[in-house]
């Protein structure tokens, strides 16, 4: 499952944060990890529970009407979770001394982790660099504080493309992305790997593969023997033929499985903020029109749906940023 | 369960509930001023307390009797500020759980208490008797008692009470006031009485019987989780886990009764393995939470004006759009969003007037422990066109409703219901009237907490987006309940909307009941945790 999937990018960034020295911030001397948590901690968030519904800020990415989440963290290094459990009687036979630490990993720094999902109905790079522009152009003043702490962020972004190039060359391919958009009653048609189909596939590598070899062995005249090596090479054959069949029909399998999802229809976030808006006031109508007549219930839902505006994505419309 | 449980050990409203026994029931707050002889005051008050031992009753499966039955059955409680006054060791004292030392005040987000309808400011604690709101309590004590014919509590009641107020003054425990109106010094409360039909020839007056409604009319407290050793041997927790325990996926070719079996002990009582398998993390020393159990306390308002009002308008419009009677459509409403019909009987078993009238016929006189009232599964109602998902009681008893085939989903999220109605019944909102609800469980986070939060004040499990618990969520505006219809069929959905608040929060707090051993330690002050 690859960055582009069911209609939207999911992007996956990280940028070292600068761990080098130490800056001055009025008067007290702080790192830039320090500095960036900082800078996040004042980030407003979205109005999306009841601990920030009542915030007087939206989040800045409320900015854009086709940011779905957003998110950023600092990673300050890999956890580690104690040695690897070893058998005591392999160790002592190995004659490992247990008192010597055994190696282990660590990040060079702290990092910034930067995740967003967006719409990108063609799946293409430019729709990821168009967003990255509209954001810098949006909040470029609330991402500068975060960022200027960040490796080479000064000295190489200074407009909407630099910002772009800077983020897309330090992005990580998303391998599980998380779509949630595909109502349960109807499904996608998935593209399905037929077993059938897989094992003619199979079987074909398989006896090429197979037949090659014998083809080889015989080549070199190998091929006379009898008896313990003539069986060892029959073996041989079937083992390589096996070999290439599981091969071929995994790579199948895999290159299948990067296909991206298809976009669940009306999933980009104008249609969603519709949607919600729609749901929102299509219940309490119902509810005040039950009981009434055909003719007022023709008439107040002409009325209704005539204000609605039904087809137009952006008014009346729920504004971004807000979950209720 | 292969051993019995160590009944002398366990406070006696765990296992059972009292209200049955015991109609009539004061809880009294106390707050300790000195430690030592606050520890003196639980070494002596420890000789009071009920224990689990069975005593003869009509319960069919209590048959192993092993004591006589109190007059007047006893249990005490303690808040984690109580522990910090009675001085248990810093070590046993961190290690308990965080909603524990919290405090159910300071759970007031979580619980959705600081949401209600009526709380413009968001003051969680405006509404709470004076009593809950000082978070001073440091021990509750529970006096449970029979009631004489004209419905009044025994004389009993009244002594022990006097006995407790003399133990206090002599240990130094101030008995807190500030209960309901009156800043009275306890909580009283009984099960409804009703007149049973008899006159007493001498005296001239009615007699009484306590009846299992509460204020709105419902019949309360007819299901409730049955673990492993509540009923002392194999075949009787078997028995009664029917509708009560865990259920397992249907096995063709076996009996649907064989699917229930007793949940882990573990879920109700410190010290057992649970649903996970493992034995719940404790504060040392494990004596000190062995055969105990958390207690929530809350003392829940009912609006019982509201509540009627607001049935008698949605039911003329239920019934103008169905084409119905409308005390029919007050009753389906009803029915439909308690997920039982005002007798109890389940809304999954009969789910239209006729069924509700067929099954009552069938079934005449057999509530109790009775399969019909308690054994029935929603795995052939995924959408609730019979009992809705979002109904009071789907919503918090999930049973099979997650999974569709099997209560894994809702095997941890049980808890033991013990409430009891306070105040009499009268057609207002005003006054003091409502049930002091009680909760037991091992873990009040993962258990209460979750099906408060999650459950009651959240429709998201029971896919109804923000919908809160049509009878006991908090409302914040713009309150709706659906009641769905099979898709099938040419009904049509009906949607109940703005709800006021029907049932509001007076006040209530975490508590821990104890074992006796538990008990003895923190009197006698000898908890080592090391």
């Amino acid at each position: 499952m690859p960055t582009f999937d069911g209609g939207h990018c999911f992007l996956t960034a990280l940028f070292p944060i600068n761990s080098a020295d130490v800056v001055d911030h009025n008067g007290q001397k702080c790192s830039h990890a320090q500095r960036v948590r900082e800078a996040l901690s004042v980030l407003p968030t979205a109005h999306q529970s009841p601990a920030t519904d009542r915030a007087p800020c939206n989040s800045p990415f409320a900015r854009c009407t086709k940011t779905h989440f957003a998110r950023f963290l600092v990673l300050d290094d890999v956890i580690f979770n104690g040695r690897m459990p070893q058998d005591a009687l392999a160790v002592t036979i190995m004659g490992e001394d247990p008192l010597v630490p055994k190696p282990r990993d660590r990040l060079p720094g702290p990092y910034l982790f930067f995740v967003a999902d967006f719409d990108a109905p063609q799946g293409m790079d430019t729709e990821l660099r168009d967003w990255l522009r509209g954001v810098w152009t949006k909040m470029h003043s609330d991402l500068d504080p975060i960022f200027a702490h960040c490796f080479q962020y000064a000295a190489k972004v200074s407009n909407a493309d630099s910002f772009a190039d800077y983020v897309m060359s330090h992005r990580l391919e998303t391998t599980m992305p998380f779509n949630d958009y595909w109502p349960l009653e109807s499904p996608p048609q998935l593209p399905t790997l037929s077993l059938g189909l897989l094992a003619v596939t199979a079987a074909i590598a398989a006896a090429a593969a197979g037949y090659g070899l014998w083809w080889l062995l015989d080549l070199a005249q190998l091929t006379a023997r009898t008896g313990f090596w003539r069986w060892l090479e029959i073996l041989l054959v079937v083992l390589a033929g096996l070999g290439a069949g599981i091969y071929l029909a995994y790579r199948r399998v895999i290159k299948a499985g990067l296909k991206p999802f298809p976009m669940a229809p009306n999933s980009d976030l104008p249609s969603i903020l519709k949607g919600l808006y729609l749901q929102r006031r299509l219940i309490p109508k119902v509810a005040e029109l039950q009981g009434k007549s055909q003719q007022e219930l023709f008439d107040e839902m002409s009325a209704f749906l005539n204000a609605m505006q039904v087809d137009n994505m952006q008014a009346p419309t729920q504004a971004p940023g807000t979950i209720q | 369960m292969d051993r019995e449980l160590d009944l002398a050990d366990i406070q006696g409203n765990i296992l059972q509930e009292f209200v049955s026994g015991y109609p009539a029931a004061r809880f009294l707050l106390l707050r300790i001023t000195d430690a030592s002889r606050g520890r003196q005051f639980v070494l002596e008050y420890r000789s009071k307390v009920t224990t689990a031992l069975r005593w003869a009753s009509s319960k069919a499966f209590a048959q192993k009797i092993q004591t006589t039955k109190p007059d007047i059955a006893i249990n005490i409680g303690f808040t984690f500020s109580g522990f910090l006054a009675l001085e248990l060791p810093t070590r046993t004292l961190a290690r308990l759980p965080p909603e524990f030392i919290d405090g159910m005040k300071k759970r007031a987000a979580i619980l959705g208490d600081d949401r209600i309808a009526s709380d413009k400011d968001g003051d969680a604690v405006q509404h709470w008797d004076p009593v809950w709101r000082t978070g001073q309590a440091h021990i509750i004590i529970g006096l449970n008692s029979g009631i004489d014919d004209a419905g009044n509590p025994l004389p009993g009641l009244d002594r022990e009470t006097k006995y407790l107020e003399d133990l206090c003054a002599k240990c130094g425990l101030q008995i807190l006031r500030g209960h309901g109106k009156d800043n009275a010094a306890w909580q009283d409360a009984c099960a409804l009485l009703a007149p049973d039909g008899n006159i007493q020839m001498e005296k001239n007056k009615a007699t009484y019987k306590p009846v299992p409604r509460e204020h709105f009319g419902f019949i309360d407290g007819i299901s409730n989780p049955v673990f492993d050793g509540q009923f002392g041997d194999p075949h009787a927790d078997q028995m009664m886990s029917i509708g009560n325990g865990k259920l397992f996926p249907a096995v063709a070719g076996r009996s649907d009764l064989d699917r229930w079996a007793p949940l882990a002990t573990g879920e109700f009582l410190l010290g057992y393995p649970d649903e996970a398998q493992e034995v719940a993390d404790m504060a040392a020393p494990n004596e000190i939470m062995r055969n105990g159990t958390f207690l929530v306390f809350r003392k829940l308002h009912e609006n019982i004006k509201s509540f009627k009002d607001y049935f008698d308008r949605a039911a003329q419009v239920y019934a103008k759009a169905n084409n119905v009677p409308v005390a029919d459509a007050c009753m389906i409403l009803k029915a439909k969003m308690a997920g039982r019909w005002e007798d109890g009987v389940p809304v999954a078993v009969a789910s239209t007037i006729a069924e509700w009238k067929a099954f009552n016929a069938k079934n005449a006189g057999t509530l109790g422990p009775d399969w019909a009232y308690t054994n029935f599964t929603y795995g052939d109602d995924p959408h609730g066109a019979k009992c809705p998902v979002a109904a009071h009681m789907r919503r918090t008893n999930t049973r099979d409703s997650l999974t569709g085939t099997s209560s894994a989903l809702n095997n941890r999220r049980r808890i033991l219901r013990r409430g009891q109605p306070y105040g009499k019944t009268t057609q207002d909102d005003d006054g003091d009237h409502g049930i002091i609800f009680m909760v037991m469980c091992a873990d009040i986070e993962r258990q209460f907490e979750f099906v408060q939060q999650q459950w009651i004040n959240y429709g998201l499990d029971a896919n109804a987006g923000s919908d809160t618990c049509p009878i006991v969520g908090n409302r914040r505006g713009d309150s709706k309940f659906i009641v769905p219809v099979d898709s099938k069929s040419q009904d049509t959905p009906f949607i109940a909307a703005g709800m006021p608040q029907f049932v509001e929060m007076r006040g209530g707090d975490y508590f821990f009941l104890p074992s006796m051993t538990a008990l003895r330690m923190i009197g006698m002050g000898t908890i080592d945790p090391t």
